[in-house]
């Protein structure tokens, strides 16, 4: 067991996590990346993937981020993405339907921005259906 | 003597406007408990992601292509207004304070959104050069993402130098006033405000993997979370400014009816009083 810290997970559209946890483990643009108390203050990139963290009652929990980024202090942790979803909130027929929704805007993109736009929906997908198939 | 029908027909015309009046305000109410909702859940994240790259750029000399000031006057102006009129001043109030600015700069440029924001700047006579659609009814983090990434994109071929968002700042449900905000480059003065009450941390932040890749990623999420929230908080300000015009309206309606109708009244009973007369001048006559 590991000393607990406050994280806050939120988005633009909700608070999704407040509360004491041990640890976080974040896909950073490098890597998965774990964090525990008293890591060194930073800040960090992250891309869209899974998000895992231990809750100060012992139990994993596992939600699906879009790139976002987090900031590290020695007792609090803030990590601010566009979404970040719970697996029960996530619909696994209508993630498909993005993917080949954003695929086929990939393919016929208008412009530069529609490619990055596209993209960036597209990874968030993929980190739900990720989260998802695997439960 | 005031004409019975005249009257007649200005107190039904009255009440009639008081009934769609009565309507929006209802109407309005609903959407504006709608709005509100989105707005209080922003609430944190906006307090949060400014305060956060106050903690980031503080101290700390942070070089980037979106940070550092690049010395010139051009400036783009991004002006939130709604759709619709009847919302007493709110787009009048926030349009001027755009208006004041982009008058005395030489080289602008405006991005409008709303209809009333649009036509405003065509009837002022200056070129609107974005029209964003479709955003101020219900706005969407992805209608935010695309004017971040259309605001980048033109930053980095060099078109202008700053850009502010000109919008309806609301800080509590009945607290709003028109403000401006500098979004790039991002600069410490648009991200602190005293009474938010967030503290900053103090010391050195390392960046993982290195400052121009997290920084790549920040400006664009912070630029989205906030262009969200400022969409946010006009469509929250507007629906309150509309319920809250529209009942003074109703308000206003049902004060005129009543003065009226005591006119009528009074013409009535002139009218009775002079017939009477008239019948008992002709009995004694006849």
């Amino acid at each position: 067991m590991y000393p607990s810290y406050y994280i806050e997970i939120i988005t633009p559209e909700r608070v999704f996590y407040r509360g004491m946890i041990e640890e976080i483990i974040v896909e950073s643009l490098d890597g998965q990346l774990g964090i525990l108390k008293n890591t060194m203050p930073m800040v960090v990139g992250l891309k869209a993937g899974i998000m895992r963290f231990l809750d100060a009652g012992g139990e994993w929990k596992e939600a699906a981020a879009s790139a976002g980024f987090a900031v590290v202090k020695p007792d609090e942790v803030t990590v601010l993405c566009d979404t970040v979803e719970w697996p029960d909130e996530i619909e696994l027929a209508s993630v498909k339907r993005e993917i080949e929704k954003e695929e086929e805007n990939i393919r016929t993109r208008k412009s530069y921005r529609d490619y990055l736009l596209s993209k960036a929906n597209l990874a968030k997908a993929f980190a739900q259906m990720k989260l998802k198939s695997r439960k | 003597m005031p004409n019975i029908i005249d009257i007649k027909n200005r107190i039904k015309s009255i009440e009639d406007t008081a009934k769609i009046t009565k309507a929006m305000q209802l109407i309005s109410v609903a959407k504006m408990n709608k709005a509100l909702v989105k707005y209080e859940n922003n609430r944190p994240y906006f307090k949060k992601v400014r305060s956060t790259m106050a903690s980031i750029l503080k101290e700390r000399s942070v070089k980037h292509r979106y940070v550092d000031d690049r010395g010139g006057e051009r400036t783009a102006f991004i002006v939130i207004a709604s759709d619709k009129g009847m919302a007493g001043d709110f787009n009048n109030q926030v349009l001027n304070l755009a208006y004041s600015h982009i008058e005395r700069l030489k080289e602008t440029y405006v991005f409008t959104i709303g209809i009333m924001a649009r036509d405003f700047f065509v009837s002022k006579g200056i070129n609107i050069d974005i029209e964003f659609l479709h955003t101020t009814q219900n706005p969407t983090m992805s209608d935010a993402a695309r004017i971040t990434y259309d605001i980048l994109e033109l930053y980095d071929k060099d078109l202008f130098d700053k850009i502010y968002v000109v919008y309806t700042e609301k800080t509590s449900v009945v607290k709003q006033f028109p403000a401006m905000m500098r979004l790039l480059p991002v600069s410490m003065d648009s991200l602190i405000d005293e009474d938010d009450g967030e503290k900053l941390f103090h010391g050195n932040l390392h960046f993982e993997p290195d400052e121009k890749s997290v920084l790549d990623v920040i400006i664009t999420e912070y630029l989205t979370g906030v262009l969200y929230s400022t969409l946010i908080q006009s469509v929250a300000a507007e629906h309150f400014k509309r319920m809250t015009t529209m009942q003074q309206a109703t308000k206003n309606a049902g004060e005129m009816v009543a003065e009226l109708k005591v006119k009528y009244n009074r013409a009535r009973q002139e009218n009775i009083t002079t017939a009477i007369l008239e019948i008992g001048n002709n009995q004694s006559g006849g």
